[in-house]
């Protein structure tokens, strides 16, 4: 009788268990959704940020200007200013035929980060009325 | 009443696993529901692009009527205007790729413009350079449609007076110049003065003795110039050319008040 009291109260210990490996189940096998949620707001916040940046350099047309330019480091120097600490960017300019423009990295830190924002940006350089395309992409850094 | 307490403590195991099983379906229906708002963030964050969009070509089309303005109001065809914007037009609908895109274009017709342009360069002292588009922007993907319509307005103009008073010989010339860009005051990039000689030639105020240009900020020029050596000229005319910071061309022809 003893042992089968005590069989009894192994089984009970089992079962216990049991549910709370189900509850863990539940909660580990729901977790993917919570990452892919989180980095949803990631991807919102650079992509809000990045355009947000780029509108403002072409506002008085200085982006084109600069592009038509070939300055390079006036562009990289104004989106480091521009864009807060902890974010890395990289840019790269096309032409009407697609050919890429500049001829050396536009960009600020290393994008190795899991959320990488690319922001394409049509844009008009008002000095010659050529066309461009920009492609800025942009990465917390680790 | 024994049988009954042993059957039930015999059942709560079971019980335990179905409450756990039922915590479980909590946990997964809120983790579903979590899913299910990602997803209406998702497609809220399409609307962002398609948003970004419709900023990027509204942004696009005035850098585009400000650049074709300043190339017609420096001497460039009229119809600078017209091929720009369908060139702009195809660009734009061959660059986005999430969907249908429709850009059109009007150009404005009501008076006083023709052809999307009005330049005036009156001899009132009123300068007008100004283009007037209407656009139309339509845009869907797999779940969304946007239209946009906007119309771009981009006027540069300038106002001026000039007053002469004759002292021992010599006209002292006083020329106010005022700059506008769409009604607002706007700063020069460069602005020249000519005035009128006695045999009616025009010459640049600069090379006159004394000539001052002094800068207001504020979008108010004022130019002080002495001409000596020439008989007196009555209602003298006086020319102000000049180029806004967006490369905009205008000018104006005013006459004197003598003093």
């Amino acid at each position: 009788m003893k042992i089968l009291m005590n069989k009894k109260g192994q089984v009970r210990t089992l079962e216990a268990l049991l549910a709370v490996a189900v509850v863990f189940a539940a909660l580990l096998l729901t977790r993917p959704i919570y990452v892919s949620y989180d980095n949803l707001g990631d991807y919102d916040v650079l992509y809000t940020m990045g355009l947000n940046v780029l509108v403002q350099l072409d506002r008085d047309g200085d982006l084109g200007r600069l592009i038509s330019e070939r300055n390079w480091a006036e562009i990289a120097d104004r989106l480091s200013i521009m864009l807060p600490l902890g974010v890395s960017f990289n840019l790269t300019v096309y032409d009407e035929e697609s050919n890429i423009l500049n001829d050396r990295p536009v960009s600020g830190g290393a994008i190795n980060s899991k959320c990488v924002v690319s922001i394409q940006y049509i844009l008009v350089d008002r000095s010659n009325l050529r066309f461009y395309v920009i492609r800025l992409q942009l990465a917390w850094m680790k | 009443m024994d049988e009954v307490m042993d059957v039930s403590r015999n059942n709560s195991g079971q019980v335990l696993l179905i409450t756990a099983l039922a915590i479980a379906l909590i946990i997964s229906s809120l983790m579903l529901y979590v899913y299910e708002t990602s997803q209406s963030v998702s497609s809220a964050d399409r609307s962002l692009g398609l948003n970004g969009f419709i900023r990027n070509v509204k942004i696009g089309s005035r850098n585009l009527v400000i650049g074709s303005l300043a190339n017609i109001s420096s001497g460039g065809e009229n119809e600078t205007l017209r091929i720009n914007l369908q060139r702009w037009r195809s660009f734009v609908e061959s660059h986005y790729y999430a969907g249908k895109c429709s850009l059109s274009y009007e150009l404005c017709e009501d008076s006083p413009y023709s052809s999307g342009l009005w330049m005036y360069w009156g001899t009132e002292g009123l300068g007008v350079s100004s283009a007037e588009v209407d656009f139309s922007l339509s845009l869907s993907d797999n779940s969304r449609e946007a239209d946009a319509t906007y119309s771009i307005n981009i006027t540069t103009h300038i106002e001026i007076n000039a007053v002469s008073k004759w002292i021992s010989g010599s006209h002292l010339v006083n020329v106010t110049i005022h700059l506008f860009n769409e009604g607002s005051p706007a700063l020069c990039r460069n602005i020249t003065v000519y005035y009128k000689t006695f045999s009616g030639i025009w010459r640049d105020a600069s090379t006159s003795d004394n000539y001052l240009l002094k800068d207001y900020g504020n979008g108010t020029y004022i130019a002080r110039f002495t001409i000596s050596g020439q008989p007196r000229v009555y209602n003298r005319e006086i020319l102000v050319e000049c180029f806004d910071r967006r490369d905009i061309f205008v000018k104006s022809v005013t006459r004197c008040m003598d003093l």
